[in-house]
């Protein structure tokens, strides 16, 4: 089922009810059971794939608490059970079809005839997220951070529970089980919080998500030979954006969802675009994604030994230790399978590698930065990194290496800043969006502030907002187009 | 979130919110005209041509449901048709009055032949590639009428809004040529249609969210107006643009290179198909205000005149006529202004019912040549 539809509104009404009307025990069952259909309005069959993840990790992890710590291979095959079921059914579903073809590339390359049959699987929506979810917690079960969930229904919901079960926030067994287990008692604030929450959501994506989407299309699918510097710069801002609405539309929903029913999920976003570094944007964009990669990928490769869980919390934060291993080549790996996590295309990979490429300069030029005075003001920062981020959404979006390589090559050709390729709608949308975009922040950060103190005009404006923001919602709430993030 | 609001003000400040929102959204929509009449404007009407027996045989939207063209029946009658694709100008007439008509209506019963029409505003080539090899899977075509408007060529794609009957049979142009594919590909690329191609039938979703919406069509009136204030809304920011960067018709739009070749491939695979399947093709430049500045760059005009003229020359099936400057400047109109400023502009596009009978009559010389 798609957030931003009339679909989900109804059934987000009846949940909601049943979920405060029902009796304790039965509302744990009721959830599992909406979550289900949940996911079974796209295609009911998935549902088979989903709970086979889930029940390998419930019953290794169960097994894995009964072994003691010193039997080591014991554990270490249950682990590696988990993680060959998990990963097998991503690698199946999602790099079955990039791996063939690629083989058979390197077939023809070194002059062989063989060549392996093509299979082209549907994608089960959301199985990047949910096979994260059980890999980490029987991750944290073998590292004695977590005991493993004896109740089903507690451990089902965790994977399946519906607000964050197709595009996260990727959630830890820590942060939702107790909750659910808590069962909180109705409170009117979660409905009305909750209700913020979803409206922002999808304004976001109704009314500007898919709003820019159509000038995004067309100019991606503009030759390249056609596009100015100034249409790719003009591109990469304006699906930047695109993606940043789309994707924390989502997030808002999950977690205006769940706070519905008194549920807290972490937040995934805040303000990524004002970040005034690359450790910062990352502190700020897909916080749930980045601190999942960290704690299960780039900490073990780096060699430092993870001693307690760190919830969704950014990088940097709870850890206790060690040994420190080669960081650079930890650092472009993590990267190079966070950008493979996104698709199977090695345009996926190229945007890891440049994001990687960005913390390691980030690092070694620390001295830099700490020397020369204009790298001390925010704004050179920000600036710095708003380009640099923007720029690495080109591969990102683009179909193939070659697009972009052929973009980036625009870049560089000054001649190519003196002409326009595109709409002039194109480039005025960019630009508005831009300024809104900073315009807003101040306007939260700062201004909402000092509003405060003059409470009638404060509570104007808030009316205002949330007329334009229901005006909104109301007239462009149609299932027109997916949520990006859905195809990974 | 607000963690700090009090929760009554914040519940007090979404149901004035809501009450604000439904006053708003009553006040700036109306009455529920269609997007097509809006952006047209109350000087300039919409009208679709009917035959001797008051049959429509002009069609703006492709959709069978609309059109008896797809009818066995018709079908069965016609031997062969002339086919009108066109832009609003096909069906808009400035200043209507009673018993006005189009070209279309004008020119069918002058031929005494079978004519149909599809017209849709802004049509790009691109879609009349597509609506022309649509129809020829249902009827047989002896001749094309085809006006090619340089306005035209900037637009790019296919509008969902008007061949939504296409995406939902997931029709595919049935050619070589790369701008055909490309075509096919994008109507294949519609989002939201993947899973239903995947699967081969609606999603529980899809099958839902139609029976939701008709259910609130059907019984209540404000869901229905969303359409309207989605057009409305768009004409907003439109205005708004033009009158932030002073924009007016009269100011000249300049091609853009990639979209105005892939119209000109659009064209030369019409011409292409045309004369494989033995059509004659009629091209012509349409009627423009000439008593006033056109809103082109002139060396972009010139240059769009002879890239037509060399195309058509390749094709012994085509023939083409400037009728740019046939409609006299009195028989054209104002229009209602695009900016906040202007208490009107002028119409480039649209003609009143004189300028029609002028452009039927050229166009009966044209096909008798």
């Amino acid at each position: 089922m798609v957030f931003n539809s009339v679909t989900f509104v109804i059934f987000l009404v009846i949940v909601v009810s049943a979920y405060w009307l029902l009796k304790p025990h039965v509302k744990m069952w009721m959830l599992l059971i909406a979550s289900c259909i949940f996911y079974g309005f796209w295609r009911w069959e998935f549902l088979g794939v989903m709970f086979v993840s889930a029940l390998t990790d419930y019953f290794t992890a169960l097994e894995i608490g009964k072994t003691s710590p010193e039997n080591k291979k014991r554990r270490n095959g249950l682990l590696a059970i988990t993680l060959i079921v998990n990963l097998g059914l991503l690698v199946f579903f999602k790099y079955l079809f990039f791996l063939t073809a690629n083989i058979n590339s390197a077939f023809e390359f070194f002059g062989s005839t063989n060549q392996l049959p093509l299979y082209k699987v549907i994608l089960p929506f959301g199985i990047s997220f949910y096979t994260f979810e059980t890999i980490s917690y029987t991750l944290d079960v073998y590292r004695g951070l977590i005991k493993p969930e004896k109740k089903f229904i507690h451990y089902a919901l965790f994977v399946t529970f519906f607000p964050k079960l197709v595009a996260g926030p990727i959630q830890r067994a820590s942060e939702l089980i107790g909750q659910l287990k808590n069962k909180p008692a109705f409170e009117f604030r979660y409905i009305l919080l909750g209700l913020e929450r979803i409206l922002m959501g999808l304004f976001l994506k109704v009314v500007l998500a898919d709003n820019i989407s159509p000038f995004v299309d067309e100019g991606f699918a503009l030759s390249t030979a056609a596009l100015t510097a100034i249409d790719v710069w003009t591109l990469a801002f304006l699906f930047g954006f695109q993606i940043y609405f789309d994707f924390s539309a989502y997030s808002h929903i999950a977690l205006g969802s769940a706070q519905l029913m008194g549920i807290r999920i972490p937040e995934n976003f805040n303000y990524p675009y004002i970040a005034c570094s690359f450790k910062d944007f990352w502190k700020r964009w897909h916080i749930s994604l980045s601190s999942w990669i960290r704690d299960y990928l780039y900490l073990p490769l780096s060699g430092i030994k993870v001693v307690k869980t760190t919830g969704a919390g950014g990088i940097g934060e709870g850890l206790e230790s060690t040994q420190k291993v080669n960081r650079t080549r930890a650092l472009f790996l993590t990267w190079a399978i966070m950008g493979f996590w996104h698709g199977a295309n090695w345009t996926f990979v190229l945007w890891g590698l440049m994001h990687a490429s960005s913390i390691f300069a980030e690092r070694k030029l620390k001295f830099v930065r700490e020397r020369v005075q204009i790298f001390r003001f925010p704004i050179v920062g920000w600036g710095i990194t708003m380009m640099f981020v923007m720029l690495s959404w080109i591969p990102f979006r683009a179909d193939s290496l070659s697009t972009t390589f052929g973009m980036f090559e625009k870049l560089i050709q000054p001649s190519s800043y003196l002409e326009i390729g595109m709409r002039e709608n194109v480039y005025i949308i960019t630009f508005l969006i831009v300024i809104l975009f900073v315009i807003h922040y101040f306007f939260s950060e700062y201004l909402k502030n000092y509003l405060i103190k003059f409470p009638k005009f404060s509570f104007a404006c808030g009316v205002v907002k949330y007329a334009i923001i229901i005006i909104g919602v109301f007239t462009f709430l149609r299932p027109i187009s997916q949520f990006i993030y859905f195809q990974f | 979130m607000a963690p700090n609001k009090s929760n009554n003000i914040l519940l007090l400040q979404l149901l004035s919110g809501v009450i604000l929102a439904y006053i708003g959204f009553i006040y700036l929509n109306p009455d529920a005209d269609s997007f097509e009449n809006l952006a047209l404007g109350t000087q300039t009407s919409s009208y679709q041509a009917k035959d001797l027996d008051g049959t429509v045989i002009h069609f703006l939207h492709l959709d069978s449901t609309e059109t008896n063209l797809f009818d066995e029946a018709v079908k069965e009658i016609l031997d062969s048709a002339v086919l009108i694709l066109g832009n609003s100008q096909t069906h808009s007439i400035n200043q209507m009055e009673r018993d006005d008509c189009n070209y279309v209506e004008l020119l069918s019963k002058k031929l005494g032949l079978p004519v149909y029409a599809f017209s849709f505003p802004n049509a790009n080539l691109q879609e009349h590639l597509l609506t022309f090899n649509y129809v020829l899977t249902e009827l047989k075509v002896k001749k094309l009428i085809l006006p090619v408007f340089m306005d035209d060529l900037r637009e790019d794609g296919i509008r969902d809004a008007f061949f939504s009957e296409i995406y939902n049979r997931q029709f595919q142009i049935q050619a070589n040529q790369a701008i055909c594919k490309q075509i096919n590909s994008s109507l294949g690329a519609q989002k939201f249609n993947e899973f239903q191609k995947e699967i081969g039938l609606p999603t529980a979703q899809e099958r839902s969210e139609a029976f939701l919406n008709s259910y609130l069509d059907q019984h209540t009136s404000i869901w229905p107006k969303r359409e309207t204030m989605r057009g409305n809304l768009f004409n907003w920011l439109y205005m708004l643009r033009n009158t932030a960067f002073g924009i007016r018709p009269g100011t000249a739009r300049h091609m853009i290179a990639e979209t105005y070749q892939k119209n000109f491939a659009a064209l030369n695979a019409i011409l292409d198909i045309a004369k494989k399947n033995k059509i004659e093709v009629f091209i012509y430049i349409p009627p423009i205000r000439s008593d006033v500045n056109l809103p082109y760059d002139m060396n972009e005009y010139s240059k769009f005149q002879r890239d037509l003229g060399f195309l058509v020359n390749k094709f012994p099936n085509a023939v083409l006529k400037n009728f740019s400057g046939i409609v006299p400047g009195k028989y054209w109109g104002y229009k209602e202004p695009t900016n906040f400023i202007d208490e009107r502009e002028i119409d480039y596009m649209h003609f009143q019912f004189a300028g029609h009978q002028i452009l039927a009559d050229s166009l009966f010389q044209f096909l008798n040549y």
